[in-house]
């Protein structure tokens, strides 16, 4: 386990080291579209983390798991002449947090099994948000609102799945936010957890 | 567990390593001074920076921020007001400007979208006072820009000596607003710029009746640029960045021109006066102020060693060091211009 969260942070980290102190040489305004591709690609498998709730009649525990955030679609609420209010999957930051409506997909895994709910480890969900800027445009502090299906399988009934509402707040111009999630399903009522994203 | 530990242990020397102690040792730095600290209250600031009877002035309101007056028309560059930029940097002093008696700005030029040169909640700000402004930045910058009510004007970027250092050239009113040479980067989020390299940064030269002004924006020293931009403007006023710099003595630190650096492209330019900017209010890996001190020994030795013996030709009478907040004019109108 070490070693996995050892490799995903030097991976992070790699992407991430950002060199002042580069040669000038290197320094160009041609945009490098592969590297910018293969880069945003592997830092968007760097999972959030979260605390699901595992219940029955008579006990409950908080699994915790890895989740993951696709953007399918984003549509901002406030852009300038020269770009286009929608994106797909690479969203630009500033356009999410200065106020935005989003359809999102979400895979989840926890990391230990669901003994009391019946529940799957595995798990897709996917509904829409709304983001909205409370601070500095949304920089320092934006809010979200939104609903989701979650897709997870239930081996102790038919059910393939439960409705939730979300609710989360996101500092550092959205890279890092806190998440709560209430679910209408009496086996699993809420899930929280910490989100990481970039672009 | 032996081997875990080893793993970690590598992680975190190759992860210092790649940083450099660069952004990584930067970011530690003020993230603690955000938390405990708050900006000092600039001492002087000049309550009145716009006047009837200026033809050239320019009041600096730290870091790169400026106020340029020429003769009627007021410019606005890299409008940062934040007292905390990029979230964990504290400024030392707050933004040195009062805009309280300043009726209309005609052009606001944003250089390019890092955290200390665009400001989306000071132009926000701005917006309802100053509305009728053109807002004018580099193509590419547009994509970190929200709406906004003013009239946002994107310039092609003349960055390489194949466009021979020249852009895109906007006219309003008589006011002329180029895109010219500047080498470093535009993007916002980190990535964005140093590893993808987004496009849109530039420098701005203004041109008004008988004035041109130039600002460099962001830039390293690039000899060609410069002198391309000397040899096709008259320069009077240039603004040009000192800072930040680990050796200031160089051309070059942190993709940023340093102090040396800075008096070769005031030589480049063939300007007549320079103010240096981009210092003096965030910290990156020494005293905000070491930039203008090294730049303050440089002149006194180039100075020293000319020793031309004329008045009005040295380096300490043309490249003007000011305070914060405080107005500096450089020609004031004749009584027949006014």
């Amino acid at each position: 386990m070490i070693k996995k969260v050892s490799f995903i942070l030097l991976i992070f980290l790699t992407l991430s080291s950002v060199s002042f102190s580069q040669d000038i040489g290197k320094i160009s305004d041609v945009e490098k579209t592969s590297k910018k591709n293969i880069t945003w690609a592997l830092i968007q498998t760097i999972p959030s983390v979260s605390w699901t709730n595992d219940r029955n009649e008579l006990n409950s525990q908080n699994l915790f798991g890895l989740k993951w955030n696709i953007t399918p679609i984003n549509i901002s609420f406030s852009t300038n002449k020269y770009v286009s209010p929608v994106q797909f999957f690479m969203v630009n930051p500033m356009r999410k947090y200065t106020g935005s409506l989003e359809f999102f997909v979400q895979p989840e895994w926890t990391l230990s099994a669901f003994d009391y709910s019946g529940y799957q480890r595995f798990g897709v969900a996917a509904g829409t948000r709304v983001n909205i800027p409370v601070n500095n445009m949304g920089e320092h502090l934006y809010v979200s609102l939104g609903g989701k299906y979650n897709f997870r399988k239930n081996s102790e009934t038919d059910k393939n799945g439960y409705y939730s509402i979300e609710g989360g707040a996101y500092i550092l111009f959205g890279i890092l936010g806190l998440t709560f999630n209430y679910n209408f399903d009496d086996r699993t009522r809420y899930n929280f957890g910490i989100n990481f994203k970039y672009w | 567990m032996k081997r875990s530990f080893i793993i970690i242990i590598f992680v975190t020397v190759l992860t210092l390593a790649l940083e450099g102690c660069g952004l990584f040792r930067i970011g530690v730095v003020n993230a603690g001074r955000t938390i405990f600290n708050n900006p000092e209250k600039p001492v002087n600031v000049e309550k009145n920076p716009i006047r009837d009877n200026v033809k050239l002035s320019v009041l600096w309101a730290g870091h790169s921020t400026a106020l340029i007056q020429m003769y009627d028309k007021v410019i606005l560059i890299d409008p940062v007001f934040n007292n905390v930029i990029s979230g964990v940097m504290t400024r030392k002093y707050e933004a040195a400007i009062d805009l309280t008696n300043v009726k209309k700005i005609d052009m606001i030029l944003v250089s390019h979208a890092h955290m200390d040169h665009l400001s989306i909640s000071t132009l926000d700000d701005l917006e309802e006072k100053y509305s009728s402004a053109k807002l004018i930045v580099p193509m590419g910058a547009e994509e970190f820009l929200p709406g906004y009510d003013y009239d946002i004007i994107r310039l092609r970027t003349g960055n390489s000596a194949k466009q021979n250092f020249v852009g895109q050239t906007y006219e309003h009113n008589g006011l002329k607003v180029t895109a010219v040479f500047a080498l470093h980067f535009g993007g916002r989020f980190g990535l964005d710029s140093y590893s993808w390299n987004m496009p849109g940064c530039t420098g701005f030269i203004v041109e008004y009746q008988d004035l041109t002004v130039f600002y460099a924006g962001d830039s390293v020293y690039e000899e060609n640029g410069y002198k391309a931009i000397g040899s096709r403007f008259d320069i009077d006023l240039a603004l040009v960045p000192v800072g930040p710099c680990r050796d200031c003595e160089e051309d070059n630190s942190f993709s940023h021109i340093a102090a040396a650096g800075a008096l070769k492209v005031f030589d480049d330019l063939k300007a007549k006066n320079m103010v240096p900017v981009h210092y003096g209010a965030l910290e990156y890996s020494r005293d905000p102020d070491y930039p203008v001190n090294v730049l303050k020994e440089l002149i006194a030795k180039k100075d020293g060693s000319r020793n031309t013996g004329q008045s009005g030709d040295t380096y300490k009478d043309r490249i003007k060091i000011i305070d914060e907040g405080e107005l500096f004019i450089f020609e004031e109108l004749d009584i027949d211009q006014k």
